[in-house]
């Protein structure tokens, strides 16, 4: 291997040149640039001496486009053309965002089936588009401030995006010009932040609660190295659900019906954000509703009320952290810090529903909502080669399962959830018709047993396979994920080299319920799976029964078994047929399966004897086998 | 100095070829090594080197998953002396191994939903552990004695056990889930 003589291993950067670099936390609803500058990593402001930047982008008229502050401030005057979490919608599909039952600040265009499109007065924008926009802005803000060029940048996602949200963040990071150096996980930039700061040793459980997102990632930390132990959440709970709950309580406490105005929506979202927040300081709020025509509504909501509200969201979170610790095998005890990172972690239940469950004091002494920004920019400098005596090392996992579909609609595992990256996994496969040419291989991902329960990644077909009996082609299937996160897959027929390879680049992610649903659904279907699997295994089993004796009896049927004993093997075929047919009873297609084997026992014997003569005359055994 | 992917993965973390592994030694060397050959070090490289990077760090991460798990080191062991298996046709026909097994599974299945059920979980899962650690014992007495096709016949059975931790666990999240 020619790849393998030209590299020397060690660092490859020029010495003594300090080069840009920053960190990006692109977010749900705020997002942040920070920087290393003179050996502290901050983030940067813009000229008006804000740190945040709300992730909203508003279209004006002449192709005038507005990000942040100004954006946000148009949102009740102009919502169509002022644009909110995108980040909702990155690496998803039209039909999976018509199936979410979610409210979206945005009406997105009919017809755009793959990518969806966003409808503004500027045309149709994809949510990368959007996402590129906010990229510009804080690129323009950071080289303003540093005084050049950036080399690179670290953009953040949330630990459980799946391949095609990292890969549409990528996308949008080319979009804006910037040279990606690493996708990093938030929390795992959160955990940076921390352990940097203050030399931290020991497991540290991060919990980030963000606008959109929920992650919880469980790190050992030793020596400058951050090895994640395991990582889980849910990418569609945040911010957003605990005000969508306040909006729903307020439209059922004010009687206002169902189907509402985008203005008067986006008026509720607003203040029930605007609640939420107060209530983290105060025992109740007064919020106000200007009536759009109608008279002013108001109501108290207190934060007793508040907590019972949110308490499903809350203790679906701490239904994650549950999975992660068993996922990294270790216990309560085991944990020596909780970090709080996202601004929904200021909700004073959340806060305290942690500490119940971790059962100590959890810290939250970075702003949680610059700490990802952060961690970030320190590894963004790490990465631009501005420390190379560092030893700093990141190994982090993915956090879905990856896989391929086999017989009967199942999926093979081949790279499970929670295994280091990068990582490279082979599984053969073989060809199981004679003759067969091609193959198709449909990556999937995700934590259930059926291919119909998982998320489909990317179909690819390997053709060109030469003709071989069945069971004589090796087809070797290999999964690579990158640093980044991203999947590779190439497959190759061993025998003759025929290959086919694709970037799982989908042009759809999953749904925010399908995504959500395949790790509850794992758990909570498990038995039912393992039914389903064993029922499945038995009809692929009687296929393969039924095929060799058909393909036995068009051969040497007459000539070797009278009338009466094909009827009644004939008999016991047409039994199993139908109980495969039926496709009921696993135990049923086992007991027609034996019948028939015990019905062909003489028959069988027969047929060995034929190939046991034929082989003294001289044949080869291969021409009686079939 | 050019990295041999063909090096076994025990001579990979300098480790002696036993199926006793230090772990502490074994995470020391995987650090090291990780250290030295990490993307994150090739950010700035050329795409050739970015790629051995990622090949190299994959390379380090399955051999380490490889000595970690008991199952797989024990069938590494085998496949270093030479000993092939076909993941398709190679199973163990000891039914009553099987039958065993099929019963395990089937308690799991029918625990009872209530903390009960979680305490026969904890006894299920503790008694497969035990069974577990006997396979172990006798494979290793076996591997020293150079009896590689019982060996095999233990690592084949060994393999059932990884799956029915698995359903011990799902099912343990399913019955904790409902109660918290």
């Amino acid at each position: 291997m020619a790849l393998m003589q030209i590299s020397e291993p060690g660092m490859s950067t020029a010495p003594h040149q300090h080069r840009l670099a920053a960190g990006i936390d692109l977010g749900t609803t705020n997002s942040l640039v920070a920087s290393v500058r003179n050996g502290l990593a901050e983030p940067l402001a813009d000229q008006q001496g804000a740190v945040i930047l709300p992730s909203v982008v508003h279209f004006a008229e002449q192709d005038k486009v507005l990000v942040g502050m100004s954006a946000q401030a148009l949102a009740l005057s102009d919502p169509l053309n002022t644009i909110a979490s995108a980040k909702r919608v990155l690496g998803r599909s039209s039909q999976e965002l018509a199936a979410q039952t979610k409210y979206l600040p945005f009406e997105l265009e009919a017809g755009h089936d793959s990518v969806p499109r966003i409808r503004t007065r500027a045309g149709g924008k994809t949510a990368v588009e959007v996402s590129a926009q906010i990229l510009r802005c804080l690129r323009q803000r950071a080289e303003e401030t540093l005084g050049g060029e950036l080399t690179g940048v670290v953009i953040t996602v949330p630990a459980y995006f799946d391949d095609s949200q990292r890969q549409a963040t990528k996308d949008a990071a080319t979009l804006a010009g910037l040279n990606v150096f690493r996708l990093l996980n938030e929390p795992t930039a959160a955990a940076i932040a921390y352990g940097l700061d203050q030399a931290a040793e020991g497991v540290v459980v991060v919990y980030d609660l963000g606008g959109g997102t929920f992650d919880v990632s469980i790190l050992r930390l030793r020596r400058g190295v951050f090895e994640v132990l395991a990582t889980g959440g849910d990418s569609a709970l945040g911010g957003d659900d605990f005000d969508q709950v306040i909006v729903q309580w307020l439209m059922q406490e004010l009687k206002l019906d169902g189907d509402l105005e985008h203005q008067m929506m986006r008026q509720l979202m607003l203040q029930a954000r605007t609640a939420k927040e107060r209530l983290s300081d105060l025992e109740a709020v007064e919020i106000n509703i200007e009536g759009m025509g109608q008279e002013a509504l108001s109501c108290t909501l207190t934060r007793t009320q508040f907590d019972q509200l949110t308490q499903p969201l809350v203790k679906k979170s701490l239904v994650a952290c549950r999975r992660a610790l068993r996922d990294a095998d270790i216990t309560q005890e085991d944990v020596t810090e909780v970090v709080l990172v996202g601004g929904s972690t200021r909700v004073p239940a959340v806060r305290d529903a942690i500490e119940g469950f971790f059962e100590r004091t959890a810290q939250a002494d970075i702003d949680p909502d610059q700490v990802v920004a952060v961690g970030a920019a320190i590894q963004a400098d790490l990465l631009a080669g501005n420390k190379p005596d560092d030893e700093l090392l990141l190994l982090d996992v993915i956090p879905l399962s990856l896989g391929l579909e086999t017989m009967g609609g199942l999926v093979e595992k081949v790279i499970d959830r929670n295994t280091t990256i990068p990582v490279t996994r082979a599984q053969e496969f073989t060809t199981y018709k004679d003759g067969q040419t091609a193959m198709r291989i449909h990556v999937l991902q995700g934590e259930r047993e059926l291919v119909s329960d998982c998320r489909s990644l990317a179909h690819f077909d390997l053709t060109g396979i030469p003709p071989m009996v069945a069971g004589a082609a090796k087809i070797r299937v290999t999964f690579q994920v990158d640093a980044d996160g991203l999947l590779n897959v190439d497959a190759e027929e061993v025998n003759s080299g025929v290959r086919a390879q694709i970037e799982v680049k989908p042009s759809y992610g999953l749904s925010d319920n399908e995504i959500e649903k395949m790790l509850t659904d794992s758990i909570e279907y498990a038995e039912s799976d393992i039914k389903a699997r064993s029922l499945r295994e038995q009809q692929v089993e009687a296929d393969r029964v039924l095929e060799a004796l058909d393909t036995a009896l068009a051969k040497d049927g007459a000539e070797l078994l009278k009338p009466d004993e094909i009827e009644k093997i004939e008999q016991c075929r047409q039994q199993l047929a139908d109980a495969r047919a039926q496709a009921a009873n696993v135990d049923v297609i086992v007991a027609a399966i034996k019948a028939l084997e015990l019905a062909c026992e003489e028959y069988v014997a027969r047929r060995m004897n034929r190939s046991v003569q034929g082989m003294m005359q001289g044949h080869k055994i291969d021409e009686f086998n079939n | 100095m050019p990295f041999d992917f063909s090096r076994n993965y025990f001579d990979l973390f300098g480790l002696a070829v036993d199926f006793n592994v230090d772990r502490s030694l074994l995470n020391e060397q995987y650090q090291t090594l990780q250290g030295q050959h990490h993307p994150d070090k090739f950010v700035q490289s050329d795409d050739a080197q970015r790629r051995l990077a990622v090949q190299i760090t994959a390379h380090l991460n399955q051999a380490q998953d490889t000595l970690k798990d008991e199952h797989a080191r024990a069938r590494y062991l085998l496949t270093l002396r030479g000993v092939s298996f076909d993941k398709e046709q190679d199973t163990t026909k000891d039914m009553d191994f099987l039958m065993a097994q099929m019963e395990l599974r089937e308690q799991i299945d029918e625990v009872s939903n209530d903390e009960q059920g979680l305490d026969h979980l904890d006894k299920l899962a503790r008694q497969a552990k035990q069974q577990k650690n006997d396979l172990i014992q006798r494979y290793q007495e076996l591997l020293a004695d150079n009896q590689l096709e019982e060996a095999k016949e233990l690592v084949l059975k060994l393999q059932f056990f990884g799956r029915l931790q698995s359903q011990i666990s799902a099912k343990q999240e399913q019955l904790e889930d409902q109660f918290l």
